[in-house]
């Protein structure tokens, strides 16, 4: 033992080189551009993973609608009901539930998409024809977002179970966990629908980590059975008039605000990090009631953590 | 708080870094290596702080990283592990009264390496076996149970070398 303990004199004489100081700062550096655009933040999450494979590799998203809403309509007359007037369809809840147990508290409404089925006997040809894949496309949207839903909840209660663990085996005790109160809510808001525009947000969120919350937005629109995007509400040069309001608007917050700071653009101490530089066809955005589009960043995209989501409405 | 914690990674890296340095080395035995393997642990340990909720506990996790990118690297089958005890006397300071304890050293790092990382984080790193076990994710009578074998394989090996006059 004692020979031992004298070697470390040796180990200790180990030769740091000179090199390692710069790299590690180097590294430090490099990561911190990174983390702070949230991307690595994700990463570990299988869950948001898939998610952002589902939603980038689907072009049009169709739902099962027929079946689902028929075993929803069980659901849905006791539950939310969004009444929306004279329009192609209708946002309901297909799903929710609560969910208590010694881990957490699960509160999700899965949203699903309902057309206003006209009658479709009388459709004859090419009119039948386009109402089939109208309903095509909205069966498998809600059935793209049941599957997120799904994923996303059993992620979130996986990781809260390790993370219970953990907290148990470096010497927490269960009233310190229960004190904890982690929740997973999953939610959704509808922010337009007129005419063959629908636009959806879903919100999912774990209350322990913030950071983990994620928005999924869907922009549809049910005429053409597509996707809508910047492109088709502002135009061909849409960045550019995209760029040149959120700039604007960037630019009279921080003056409202001082402690306010969008990276590299704006505010105090902005200009390390690299923040926002241009939208670009990914670009999340939901549509408002005035017809709009609002441009979405998550937290920590564009500015700091403590502000938040930032939004930006572009008007017409 | 996830800032703090970040924080607080951040600067545990700093201030540690030539401790990381030492145990990477008697991984890899080579400076180059060892400057490889700690920046992929930086990165990977930046990348998934979120999984670490227990802000006391960034060392035993940064290490539990640190030497899992050692292992890895190791059984990637880089040349380097080879331990030549000539190569080690050309980088580690070298005189007289070193020889004994040097070659205790050298012994040390050739313990399977299971042994080799407790005696390397509780001698060297000075760790209790409480964080050992936490930093390794073994129950704290496995950790015992290896180190007192290590022990006892040390003392038979240098025992041993004494005899056959080394």
């Amino acid at each position: 033992m004692k020979k031992i303990r004298e070697s470390k004199e040796i180990y200790d004489h180990i030769k740091i080189p000179g090199e390692l100081r710069q790299i590690v700062d180097t590294t430090l550096n490099e990561q911190v551009g990174k983390v702070n655009s949230g991307i690595n933040k994700f990463k570990d999450n299988l869950v948001v993973h898939i998610f952002k494979y589902t939603i980038t590799a689907a072009a049009v998203l169709i739902i099962c609608f027929t079946v689902a809403l028929n075993t929803n309509e069980v659901f849905a007359k006791g539950l939310d009901n969004i009444p929306v007037i004279n329009s192609l369809a209708k946002v309901l809840t297909i799903r929710s539930f609560k969910n208590v147990n010694d881990n957490q508290s699960i509160s999700v409404k899965v949203p699903g998409v309902e057309l206003n089925q006209g009658d479709k006997s009388g459709l004859v040809g090419q009119d039948k024809e386009k109402q089939e894949k109208t309903e095509q496309f909205v069966t498998d949207i809600n059935k793209e977002i049941e599957q997120i839903v799904n994923e996303y909840v059993a992620g979130a209660e996986k990781s809260i179970e390790e993370y219970k663990q953990a907290f148990i085996q470096t010497g927490g005790t269960e009233e310190e966990w229960k004190q904890k109160d982690i929740s997973i809510k999953v939610d959704y808001d509808v922010k337009y629908q007129a005419d063959d525009y629908l636009s959806l947000v879903l919100t999912a969120d774990e209350s322990w980590c913030s950071a983990y919350g994620k928005k999924y937005f869907y922009n549809l629109n049910l005429k053409e059975n597509t996707q809508v995007s910047l492109k088709d509400i502002l135009g061909e040069d849409y960045i550019l008039v995209s760029n040149e309001s959120i700039l604007s608007q960037m630019k009279k917050r921080v003056q409202e605000n001082t402690d306010y700071i969008y990276w590299s653009i704006a505010g105090n101490g902005s200009s390390d990090i690299e923040g926002f530089t241009s939208v670009d066809e990914n670009t999340n955005f939901y549509i408002n009631e005035k017809g709009n589009p609002v441009i979405c960043f998550d937290k920590y995209e564009i500015a700091p953590g403590f502000m938040g989501v930032q939004e930006f409405e572009i008007i017409k | 708080m996830k800032d703090t914690t970040y924080d607080n990674l951040v600067e545990h890296i700093i201030t540690n870094q030539n401790s990381f340095y030492r145990i990477a080395y008697c991984y890899v035995y080579d400076k180059d290596s060892a400057l490889d393997t700690i920046q992929n642990a930086i990165c990977k340990s930046l990348e998934n702080y979120n999984n670490l909720r227990n802000k006391k506990a960034i060392k035993t996790w940064f290490y539990r990283i640190l030497i899992n990118e050692c292992l890895l690297y190791i059984r990637k089958g880089k040349k380097e592990i080879i331990c030549d005890p000539a190569d080690m006397k050309e980088e580690v300071y070298y005189e007289e009264a070193f020889e004994p304890k040097l070659e205790v050293y050298q012994k040390v790092c050739e313990l399977p390496e299971h042994m080799k990382t407790i005696v390397i984080l509780h001698f060297y790193e000075q760790m209790t076996l409480k964080e050992i076990s936490e930093t390794l994710e073994v129950n704290i009578n496995t950790v015992k149970t290896r180190l007192y074998a290590a022990l006892k394989r040390l003392r038979t090996v240098l025992e041993n070398e004494l005899e056959v006059g080394v």
